[in-house]
């Protein structure tokens, strides 16, 4: 089907589609205002020349500055079968609303490496052949900005994504298929309202599904879902979350995770670590089912304000009350943000986020 | 004079702890604080950095003649007070040396190639591995590393009066004098005055110290005797029955 006529599909379906289609997850779900928006060029212009060699891409417009992305109008024929179908009505506005397609592909082992700043709503479609290994860093900017991802990794392939979302108000989804032995790692970065739907499914054997997310919200609204269902045997799946959260923020974080008959051996663990400074709503919801024997499935949830002790700690060594928790929180997150490939420019980004919190 | 108590009584929860402790201690003086479990020791202690938990009630402590009780804990710690902690809290995240940066930074400019010419000779001293600074602070620690990377911070930091909680405690031997050779240095050559709070007698041994050098006795919250070592050594033989 070509994606134009997917597009046209959304744009017809948008009003009457519900909101969050999952009953699971529908629980206190956060309804976001989309209306599209030209994103700022001098925001884009400030941050590519900042990080650098970047494709940049904007409503409607394209800057190719390395070799490794492909460009499709949307009613390109593609020989592609597309993971997401418009089931909510913010896939459908991405949809509806997206003018150009990215196609990512990685060839037999291969190794490529793409970095994209992202202003507008597009379609990033990830396919590693088998042995290949993509390493993806979006960087997503401007106001009311959507994003779907689609991932498909092949056998012993290994993708890393990582998407940091810098948008005042931005939708993101991913989906992705991980083959035999495959590798799928996605980290995100989130510092402002947002609302994202995302799937990893472990295929193959022995293949590894992981989604590791660093929210950072200073009076935002931020509803994650995320899922990976295990199909294979010994496949891995991990989902881990750090969320701070500030200043009247609502912060809802689902993780499912299903281990399907026949994936014995399996290994899922879900963990949603929240630190709430003032009158902030952090909501951690890890919920797991199991229906194979001989597999392990974990999770935990913790939510709690910064430790009194270990900001006293610090200032019995003459650090500031500001600086001790600016240094703690920056600790909270530090496990997370060193996966990304762009760490130094996410510990920017952090740091200005903390320092919006904390003054 | 470098620091003194006045009169100080401070409650825990409403519970009364100390209950009128006078204190004078200058600068190359030791003071080693002795008593029971629950005789206020760490309370004292927290008092002097002013740690949340402990209310003072009534009294003074000043430190070179200024009343400190109005000060954060990370002016008084920028004064030249510095606590050693009995159980450092671990924390995920912030290295042993980003901490350590960063305690040093709030003093002024830091020189980074002389802070790390000091770390190096400072943990040779101790016999402190530099794979430790490298990891979170304080996570994992053993025991014995954690009372010398408190003492690691001390001798870099350079306070005009540590408060030494129980430095002894969980420590073997050879950690315990290589721990009281440290804390003499720094009271004879860098003058810094000392309080060191302890259950056992075993540090004074480690502690090659020559001028004033004074035990007190604490017990419910108020000194009941103070001495020099034979009083140590009455406290090692009798405990603390004689005292009450």
């Amino acid at each position: 089907m070509k994606y134009l006529e997917i597009a046209k599909k959304a744009k017809k379906e948008l009003e009457k589609l519900a909101e969050e289609p999952n009953p699971l997850y529908a629980r206190n779900s956060l309804s976001m205002e989309m209306k599209s928006e030209a994103a700022e060029q001098g925001m884009l212009s400030a941050l590519a020349s900042e990080i650098g060699n970047l494709d940049l891409i904007t409503n409607g417009e394209y800057t190719k500055k390395n070799g490794n992305v492909e460009i499709k109008e949307i009613d390109s024929e593609i020989d592609y079968n597309f993971l997401f179908g418009n089931e909510s009505k913010y896939i459908a506005y991405v949809r509806a609303n997206t003018s150009k397609l990215i196609f990512l592909k990685a060839d037999p082992g291969e190794r490529k490496k793409v970095r994209l700043l992202i202003g507008g709503n597009v379609q990033v479609i990830s396919i590693l052949e088998e042995r290949a290994n993509l390493e993806v860093e979006e960087f997503v900017v401007g106001r009311s900005v959507g994003i779907i991802n689609e991932i498909n990794a092949s056998k012993s392939s290994n993708a890393k994504i990582n998407i940091a979302y810098l948008s005042d108000n931005a939708l993101g989804f991913y989906k992705g298929v991980c083959g035999e032995g495959s590798q799928v790692e996605v980290n995100s970065f989130i510092g402002g309202n947002f609302k994202s739907s995302n799937n990893l499914v472990c295929n193959g054997s022995r293949s590894m599904a992981s989604i590791n997310n660093i929210i950072i919200g200073a009076g935002n609204k931020i509803d994650i879902t995320n899922s990976i269902i295990s199909k294979a045997p010994s496949s891995l799946s991990s989902m881990k979350t750090k969320v701070i959260g500030a200043a009247a923020s609502t912060i809802l974080i689902k993780d499912y995770s299903l281990i399907e008959r026949g994936a014995r051996g399996a290994d899922a663990y879900i963990s949603a670590r929240g630190i709430s400074l003032g009158n902030s709503r952090i909501e951690a919801i890890p919920s797991m089912t199991t229906n194979e024997i001989d597999v392990k499935a974990s999770h935990n949830a913790s939510i709690a304000p910064l430790k009194e002790e270990a900001i006293e700690y610090f200032m019995s060594r003459g650090i500031s009350e500001k600086e001790a928790k600016k240094l703690l929180l920056k600790g909270f997150v530090e496990d997370l943000l060193i996966n990304f490939s762009s760490e130094e420019l996410i510990r920017k980004e952090a740091e200005k986020a903390l320092k919006n919190i904390l003054g | 004079m470098l620091f003194e108590i006045k009169g100080l009584h401070a409650d825990i929860e409403g519970k009364d702890v100390l209950k009128g402790i006078d204190l004078k201690v200058d600068s190359g003086e030791l003071h080693v604080i002795m008593g029971p479990n629950g005789s206020g020791k760490t309370t004292l202690a927290k008092a002097i950095m002013g740690l949340s938990g402990v209310s003072i009630k009534k009294g003074e402590i000043l430190f070179e003649g200024n009343n400190i009780l109005g000060l954060s804990i990370d002016e008084r710690a920028k004064l030249g007070i510095f606590l050693q902690y009995q159980n450092p809290v671990e924390i995920e995240g912030v290295s042993f040396l980003s901490f350590l940066s960063a305690a040093k930074s709030s003093r002024g400019d830091l020189n980074t190639k002389e802070f790390m010419q000091n770390l190096k000779d400072e943990m040779t001293e101790l016999g402190v591995s530099e794979e430790i600074i490298r990891r979170n602070l304080n996570v994992g620690f053993s025991g014995g590393e954690k009372k010398k990377s408190e003492i690691l911070q001390m001798n870099l930091l350079k306070p005009k009066l540590a408060i030494l909680d129980e430095p002894d405690s969980g420590l073997d031997v050879d950690a315990v004098k290589t721990i009281g050779k440290s804390i003499s240095n720094a009271v004879k050559n860098d003058k810094m005055g000392c309080i060191v709070i302890t259950h056992y007698t075993r540090i004074l041994g480690s502690l090659e110290l020559e001028g004033k050098n004074t035990i007190h006795v604490l017990l419910n919250g108020k000194f009941v005797a103070e001495g020099g070592k034979d009083l140590a050594e009455k406290i090692e033989r009798e405990g603390y029955s004689g005292f009450q």
